[in-house]
């Protein structure tokens, strides 16, 4: 078993209300799947996900990765955590507008230690990976929607994670760029890596090998998708 | 339009307060700063302003060239050259001489000691003083005639209304009765000339060997011209006027040798010259280092400027969140003509406010200020108004033009559509950047200079003197060729409780008179060295301690120690006389070590001097002065106008200053000096360096807040922007102390930078400063490392806060944002 969460919750506490965005979710996700989530705005599935990313904490429950018990992990521990093991892929690319593409790559391998030419050698091949090294010097905002999500993919699998987050990598994209990140993904999956991803779409969700539903916080269905 | 400007202004207030406070309180400060150095600058550059046509007034100053001594320029000459002036040069309107003495006053009951002048009647032809009463071409004609200013009057009388009436005066024990004939006004603006009283010079006086000796140094002589060319026929003629009138045979006490011009010199300084001239000048008027006002402008200025960047830079970093404001104003109709005005309005309202509260900071500070610098500076509406006025303006206009061409180019479409606010890419990044080292870079430059004067001005204080300066006091004045009167007040000194030791010397702290003389060592073929010459009565070594090198210290029990004294000893040609060198005097005389100098033989004229020992300096001169070699003699016999010191213990300073003024007045009535400590005689010396320091000190401080203002500013803006940005940092691995290393290091990247480039221009600034003295301390490499170690403390300590709480975001939180 890779993950396993019981119990967990979220609530968002501010003066007069309390929001539950999370309510006591159970979910186990093994090595190798590719999981889809679906479900109405406002669900909880951002939430969720930036909880399996250990960017946001839980308020109850457990979270165990493998062997290790997340929850009980501080901030340093965490972001130890974070860039050994994740790939993120975010819902408005969240690229540095001041980097070039390629240093916006290179972001998540500075944290560990590594030479600079392995560094080098490794975002090349994560750019050649999503199709495009030809766009390495150029800033963000001279890139398309599609060739930002790419680079933001080839962002979360340059340090060659064992868990890739996506959250509606698809959802800013027209139907041929949308097909061209599956595809990415999809060869990711096949190659080995867990991967969780929130989409809006039911083809997308149909291309994962098992589809969560959510609702108000909650999972209501966990299907496997015949293959 | 100005309703709108004001409006958003208002707003603005409402929305973004810190931002508000942050613009309008850095520019008050640098608007405050620039305005009272400017006043102080202005209140320097004005010296003798006020009275008319003072640039064709020039003083006659004397330069002396002897061999040993750096040249020195004299503002006393000889009187003998004055009536040859008017005959040799027709461009000279009128002349005066100019002699100042203590005189006592005295009206009925009431006693005042006076700075007179004593002047040739043509005086107010020559510097025409502004008359409170009396008719100045008259005033002086009658030989009995006094003149007196405004605040003696009024010491006086109570009254400036004493026309005609009668007063004693006493001068050098010469009492007569004169008659008030006028009384100067009280000058409307600085001045070096503002004495006390005026009178013609008297008779007995005109006798004095410096009436008609060119070697002597009598006073000033005034002189007018009609222009500048005059003047310059005059300069260029001076070589020929020494040649014709000092020439005289070598042994004439009274010329100044075969070929005077080799070692002696006449120049023209203007009236409104000499309040920078006078630096170096011996007997001159108080003065100031130009360069050192000229650097307060510049601070001035230059915290002005750094104000405005800081104002520039929170536009143009500011200007993103405005973005969408200027698209719905273009979008429904506004061009880029009118947001352009509206925005450099909004700057120039901002910036009076600014100003307003710099004329409130101004009206507060410049007492203390004028206290500080010991200056009689006050605030002047007629300048201020008006040139606040400018500055306003053109700061406004500095701080808006730019933030308000970025912001009225924003293309609506544009902003509106991106999710992202726009900052002005990153060419305002770099903008900023830049400012904020130039900020810094001027206010790192500034501290480093302040710390080396206020160090220079600080060893000044404590410099070892080469004597022991505490426990000893001084006779305010001198006294009397008068051996008994002289021998009774030692006697009087010595019985008095807590008298150590007594001594009489013509030199003491802050010398007021110099005697020179020529010596060669015996056998030794180098030239004629000049001295300064002094004489001793009395136990000087117990008062004095000054440092024996080698050789012993005088003793009366030696017959050849006890001379006829320095102004005297040639008189008795053929004879030897023992005497004790300084430092200076035993290098400039060829000996390497003290010890060979003992038992050396000196010769002057036909007089043999023996050393008898060396002391260490004694520097009784101003650390901008170089060490003149002196040659001390040792006498019983009563010196020519000495001064009396004593060492002093087990009573305080305060007490022992009445005891001996009592026993003072007993000996001379008639001249009612006082004490005073060495501190107090030489305090003239550092006072200026020390109160620039102060000035220094204030401005730097300033210069560096508002650098910091604009830092605080710049670091609150740019933590908003980069928030989204640590959030996936934090996302992609970062730990939280990596993000805080990240964000100070930017932050302070252009601060030490900023440090790199204030290094050299403030080492070359200071370097330059302190070759003004010759008792100086070096540049450290410490100075540079305390300044820049503490303004990167205090940029860390002013970013801290943002960046803590930039590097502590929650990353889900922290992707959020916007
Ligand atoms: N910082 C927060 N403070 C308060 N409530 C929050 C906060 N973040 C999220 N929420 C609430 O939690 C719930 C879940 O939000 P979440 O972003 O996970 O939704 P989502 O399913 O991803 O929606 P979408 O499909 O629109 O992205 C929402 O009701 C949201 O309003
Ligand atoms: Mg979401």
């Amino acid at each position: 078993m890779l993950i396993e969460l019981s119990h967990i919750q979220r609530l968002y506490r501010s003066d007069e209300v309390q929001t539950t965005a999370l309510q006591d979710i159970d979910l186990q996700i093994e090595t190798g799947e590719f999981v889809a989530i679906m479900g109405p705005s406002g669900c909880g599935k951002s939430t969720l996900l930036n909880i399996l990313g250990t960017i946001d904490r839980p308020t109850g429950g457990s979270y165990r990765f493998g062997t290790q018990e997340l929850t009980a992990m501080n901030e340093a521990e965490l972001a130890k955590f974070r860039r050994e093991h994740l790939g993120y892929v975010f819902q408005s690319f969240n690229l540095i507008d001041e980097l070039t593409i390629e240093e916006n790559i290179e972001l998540a391998l500075i944290y560990r230690e590594m030479p600079k030419s392995e560094r080098r050698e490794r975002v090349a091949h994560a750019m050649d990976h999503v199709g495009i090294a030809h766009r390495a010097r150029h800033y963000p905002s001279q890139l398309s929607g599609g060739q930002q999500q790419r680079a933001a993919i080839a962002r979360a699998i340059v340090g060659q994670p064992s868990l890739i987050l996506a959250d509606e990598p698809t959802g800013n994209l027209d139907t041929d760029n949308g097909a061209q990140v599956m595809d990415i993904l999809q060869r990711l999956n096949d190659e080995g890596a867990t991967i969780i991803m929130v989409t809006h779409s039911p083809s997308h969700a149909d291309l994962a090998r098992r589809r969560i539903d959510m609702l108000d916080g909650q999972v209501v269905v966990s299907v496997r998708n015949a293959i | 339009m100005l309703i709108t400007i004001l409006r958003n202004i208002v707003r603005q207030a409402r929305r973004q307060p810190l931002y508000l406070a942050l613009n309008v309180i850095g520019l008050g400060l640098g608007m405050a700063v620039c305005l009272v150095l400017t006043l102080q600058v202005r209140y320097e550059y004005s010296f003798n302003a006020s009275i008319p046509d003072a640039a064709n007034v020039l003083r006659l100053d004397a330069h002396h060239m002897n061999p040993g001594n750096a040249p020195q320029e004299n503002a006393d000459v000889p009187f003998i050259a004055f009536p040859f002036l008017h005959t040799d040069f027709p461009q000279i309107l009128a002349t005066t001489r100019y002699e100042t003495a203590d005189y006592q006053l005295r009206a009925g009951d009431r006693r005042v000691t006076a700075d007179t002048a004593m002047v040739d009647p043509s005086f107010f032809d020559v510097i025409t003083l502004k008359l409170e009463r009396g008719n100045a071409r008259t005033a002086l004609t009658r030989p009995d005639a006094i003149v007196l200013s405004a605040n003696t009057a009024q010491a006086l009388f109570g009254t400036t209304d004493v026309l005609g009436r009668i007063i004693t005066t006493d001068h050098e024990g010469h009492r007569v009765s004169q008659t008030v004939t006028a009384i100067l006004a009280r000058p409307s603006g600085p001045v070096t000339i503002r004495p006390d009283a005026l009178t013609p010079i008297p008779a007995y006086e005109m006798e004095k060997p410096q009436f008609t000796r060119w070697g002597s140094s009598a006073g000033d002589i005034f002189i007018r011209v009609h222009n500048a060319v005059d003047r310059g026929v005059i300069s260029q003629n001076l070589t020929r006027f020494v040649i014709d009138h000092a020439s005289g045979d070598a042994n004439d006490d009274n010329s100044e040798g075969v070929h005077p011009e080799r070692h002696f010199g006449l120049s023209l300084v203007s009236l409104r010259e000499t309040h920078f001239h006078d630096l170096q000048v011996i007997g001159g008027d108080e003065a100031t280092d130009r360069s050192v006002v000229n650097i307060l402008e510049l601070i001035g200025v230059l915290a002005l400027l750094l104000a405005v960047f800081n104002a520039v830079n929170l536009a143009t970093a500011r200007a993103g969140l405005r973005a969408r404001e200027v698209a719905i104003r273009k979008t429904l109709g506004a061009t880029r003509m009118v947001l352009f005005v509206q925005f450099v309005g909004e700057a120039i309202v901002n910036t009076a406010v600014g100003g307003a509260l710099a004329l409130a900071l101004c009206e507060v500070a410049l007492p203390f200020t004028a206290a500080l610098t010991g200056t009689t500076l006050h605030m002047d509406y007629g300048f201020t108004l008006p040139f606040l006025f400018g500055v306003v303006l053109l700061t406004g206009l500095a701080c808006g033009l730019y933030p308000a061409l970025i912001l009225s180019s924003y293309q609506p479409a544009h902003v509106l559509a991106a999710t992202r606010m726009p900052s002005g890419g990153r060419s305002a990044a770099r903008l900023r950047n830049g400012l904020v080292i130039i900020q810094f870079a001027f206010a790192v430059a500034f501290a480093i200079c302040t710390l080396v004067v206020n160090r220079q001005a600080n060893f000044m204080q404590t410099l070892d003197l080469g004597f022991v300066r505490e426990g000893v006091l001084i006779s305010s004045g001198d006294m009397a060729n008068d051996a008994g009167k002289q021998r009774a007040l030692i006697e009087a000194l010595r019985h008095t409780p807590g008298v150590v030791s007594t001594c009489l010397s013509e030199l003491t702290p802050n010398i007021d008179n110099r005697h020179r003389f020529d010596v060669t060592p015996v056998g030794s073929h180098s030239g004629d060295i000049h001295v300064l010459g002094d004489t001793i009565v009395g136990d000087y070594a117990t008062t004095y301690r000054p440092r024996l090198l080698a050789g012993r210290w005088f003793d009366s029990s030696h017959g050849e120690d006890d001379s006829p004294g320095d102004d005297a000893f040639y008189k008795a040609p053929g004879k030897t006389w023992n005497v004790v060198l300084n430092r200076t005097a035993l290098s400039r005389l060829g000996f390497v070590r003290p010890e060979s100098a003992v038992g050396a033989l000196l010769k002057s004229g036909s007089v043999t001097l023996r050393v008898i020992g060396v002391t260490k300096d004694m520097l009784f001169i101003s650390a901008r002065e170089d060490v003149s070699p002196q040659i001390t003699f040792y006498s019983t016999a009563p010196q020519s106008y000495p001064h009396a010191s004593v060492r002093f213990s087990g009573a305080s300073e305060n007490i022992m200053r009445t005891r001996l003024k009592l026993a003072w007045d007993q000996v001379f009535p008639d001249a009612p000096y006082g004490f005073e400590t060495v501190q107090e005689r030489m305090s003239t010396f550092y006072i200026t360096e020390q109160r620039r320091g102060w000035l220094f000190s204030i401005a730097s401080g300033i210069a560096v807040t508002i650098a910091c203002l604009g830092l605080y500013g710049l670091a609150s803006f740019i933590a908003l922007r980069r928030t989204h940005e640590v959030g996936i940092r934090k996302a992609l691995g970062a730990t939280s102390q990596k993000v805080l290393t990240l964000m100070l290091r930017d932050f302070l990247r252009p601060v030490l930078v900023a440090c790199v480039l204030a290094a050299v221009p403030a080492w070359l600034v200071a370097q330059s400063w302190l070759s003004g003295f010759h008792q100086r301390i070096a540049v450290s490499w410490l100075d540079f490392a305390i300044v820049v170690s503490v303004t990167i403390a205090i940029a860390a300590l002013t970013v801290l806060g943002q960046t803590l709480r930039l590097a502590r975001a929650e990353p889900a939180c922290a992707l959020r944002a916007e």
